[in-house]
């Protein structure tokens, strides 16, 4: 191999024919992993990329799932942006994710901090927060529809014995959101346990010890140590937080199907409805490619917001 | 690690500080599984709404009879239909997703090639985009295939995830190359060095991953709702959330087969507890 390159590169001017060679031999390589990848890359790309391009064509045309979509311009959109229901779904999900997000969060701090400096059993309590997101949502809700029952709910039988009066949780406007999010809470709360853990385990024990020699101790150590060394991971779980509860759809599906009177349903739940209920695709469309948007713009802020310059 | 936040304290007030902590993890850790024991006590007791008031974790008359019902008498035997679409699927699924993400991840991992950095963001740039955007395109595309109603329509858009390609590809960097090299040497071909090297030292991550898919196939809600349509062709979660809202039907029963579907999930996650754990942190912590 190497005898005959030489050979053939002394006859030539060598650095064209070397280069040109090695970028042949690298697109010959590069079109082989391609085809490696192609499977993957097919589905991932295709159940992705493919359809977010395909919906954002559909969101300017009106029509249904069979049959001919004709061309609108952004008539589905400055329809969607008067549209009393749509912009009622919208506000719902914000609020959930307003309400979600923080409290899941500084709950899985707090709970990842306890478990972490705990002697012994710290894999066991790990394990049973993390349960419930073992579970389907829809079996999750199914429990929860019992545990805030107006009738014959424990929760309303606890907040009984403190003499507060029996609340009709998801049936009530005000409620139904509250009683939504509580579910959120208690099955997601243990996957940000896991990650925050992960992170605490990460982080050099010197530095503790360093602070204690300087005289700090309990909070004053969590304070200023802890959480500003936690700040990528807890970035990274406000992100994922956020994209996962601008798409609440399973628990809405179960406990409330949107009632009352629109008052839980979020907007991905309604665009459930319009496409595959109202055959409404191209305003289903158009209100998941704004959903899309929004996503899209949380996620670069928060990404800029938490862009850490603690190397450790 | 006891004493990581802890100051120079005395030790009877570390102990009293343990005990403290200890105590309010057993609080939340029952107050996280407690609803699932209102499950299990449900399924034992024949009521067509949850009756008991108050609410008891043990039930007055246990027996089994909603099991017998879910398992034999249901709907013509739709329940062990309904497993065997599932655990079907998931098989499918499972063993599929791991090897695409497996062999993907070793390229990303260990291979140069034109334009590898940009696809491989815009693999992580698809965990952004939102399934309502997705939904009826990726239906549209499944109902022109003639894959509406098959297994195939639950089966081919889980068989690579970038999620799974990422943590694939973390681990696999982390492997040293001079095993590779050493494979062509001694004149192992590509996927002859894929196979026999790269995937023996990748069990723990595939454990770790292949459990993850496995619960979240088992778990699909959405996706399997909008493309099987007839009852005989439903997964357990979609059965389970279709037969309630259209049918006024005994709630103990419901929970019997609620049961039933979290069980195997829960073995599972007792028998890989340690690659479950380890799998998250690979994937997602730093």
């Amino acid at each position: 191999m190497s005898i005959t390159s030489t050979a053939q590169t002394a006859q030539r001017p060598i650095s064209v024919t070397t280069k040109q060679r090695r970028i042949w031999r690298k697109v010959r390589e590069s079109a082989f992993w391609y085809l490696l990848l192609s499977p993957s890359l097919l589905v991932i790309l295709g159940f992705s990329i493919v359809p977010m391009l395909w919906s954002i064509y559909y969101s300017f045309t009106k029509g249904g799932m069979l049959g001919k979509h004709t061309f609108v311009g952004v008539q589905n959109y400055s329809k969607a942006f008067q549209h009393p229901i749509f912009l009622q779904t919208l506000r719902n999900t914000t609020q959930y994710a307003v309400m979600t997000v923080p409290i899941v969060i500084v709950l899985a701090l707090i709970v990842a901090i306890i478990i972490f400096q705990l002697p012994k059993m710290q894999g066991f309590f790990r394990g049973t927060v993390y349960f419930p997101l073992i579970t389907p949502v829809v079996i999750a809700a199914n429990i929860w529809a019992y545990i805030v029952n107006r009738d014959f709910g424990p929760l309303n039988h606890i907040l009984n014995l403190f003499g507060i009066p029996r609340i009709d949780w998801l049936g009530d406007p005000t409620w139904a959101i509250p009683a939504i999010v509580m579910m959120e809470i208690w099955r997601g709360f243990g996957f940000y346990v896991i990650i925050l853990f992960a992170a605490l385990q990460s982080i050099p024990k010197e530095l503790y010890e360093a602070a204690r020699i300087d005289g700090a101790k309990g909070l004053r150590i969590i304070w200023s140590i802890t959480i500003p060394l936690l700040h990528p991971a807890l970035g990274f779980c406000f992100i994922m937080a956020t994209i996962f509860n601008f798409q609440l759809f399973d628990a809405v599906y179960v406990l409330t199907k949107g009632g009352p009177a629109w008052k839980t349903a979020t907007v991905s739940w309604y665009v459930y409805q319009q496409a595959f209920q109202s055959d409404n695709v191209g305003f289903a469309t158009t209100m998941g490619v704004v959903l899309l948007l929004i996503i899209l713009t949380l996620s670069l802020v928060q990404l800029r917001f938490f862009r850490s310059d603690i190397e450790y | 690690m006891a004493a990581t936040f802890g100051g120079v304290q005395n030790r009877r007030q570390t102990m009293a500080w343990q005990m403290v902590w200890y105590g309010l993890m057993i609080l939340i850790s029952v107050a996280t599984v407690v609803p699932f024991l209102f499950m299990a006590s449900t399924s034992f007791t024949q009521s067509f709404t949850m009756m008991n008031y108050p609410p008891t974790l043990i039930p007055d008359n246990p027996s089994l009879s909603n099991y017998y019902e879910i398992i034999f008498q249901f709907q013509e035997g739709m329940f062990p239909r309904w497993f065997f679409n599932t655990l079907f699927t998931t098989l499918c699924i499972t063993v599929g997703s791991l090897f695409l993400n497996t062999l993907s991840g070793y390229i990303f991992a260990k291979k140069e090639f034109y334009g590898k950095n940009f696809v491989f963001a815009l693999l992580l740039a698809t965990l952004m985009v939102p399934r309502a955007v997705t939904l009826i395109p990726a239906f549209l595309m499944i109902n022109k295939l003639g894959l509406f109603n098959t297994y195939w329509a639950i089966i081919i858009p889980e068989l690579s995830t970038a999620f799974g390609i990422f943590m694939m590809r973390q681990f696999i960097s982390s492997l040293p190359s001079e095993l590779i090299e050493v494979a062509k040497i001694d004149g192992a071909g590509e996927l002859r060095t894929f196979w026999s090297i790269i995937i023996p030292l990748s069990t723990p991550a595939m454990a770790a991953l292949g459990i993850f898919t496995v619960i979240n196939a088992w778990n699909a809600f959405l996706w399997p709702l909008i493309v099987l349509r007839a009852n005989t062709m439903r997964t357990l979660v979609v059965g389970l959330a279709t037969v309630q809202s259209e049918f006024n039907i005994n709630y103990g029963l419901v929970m019997a087969g609620s049961v039933l579907t979290v069980l195997p999930m829960l073995i599972l996650y007792i028998l890989f507890q340690p690659y479950f754990v380890e799998g998250l942190r690979m994937g997602y912590g730093k």
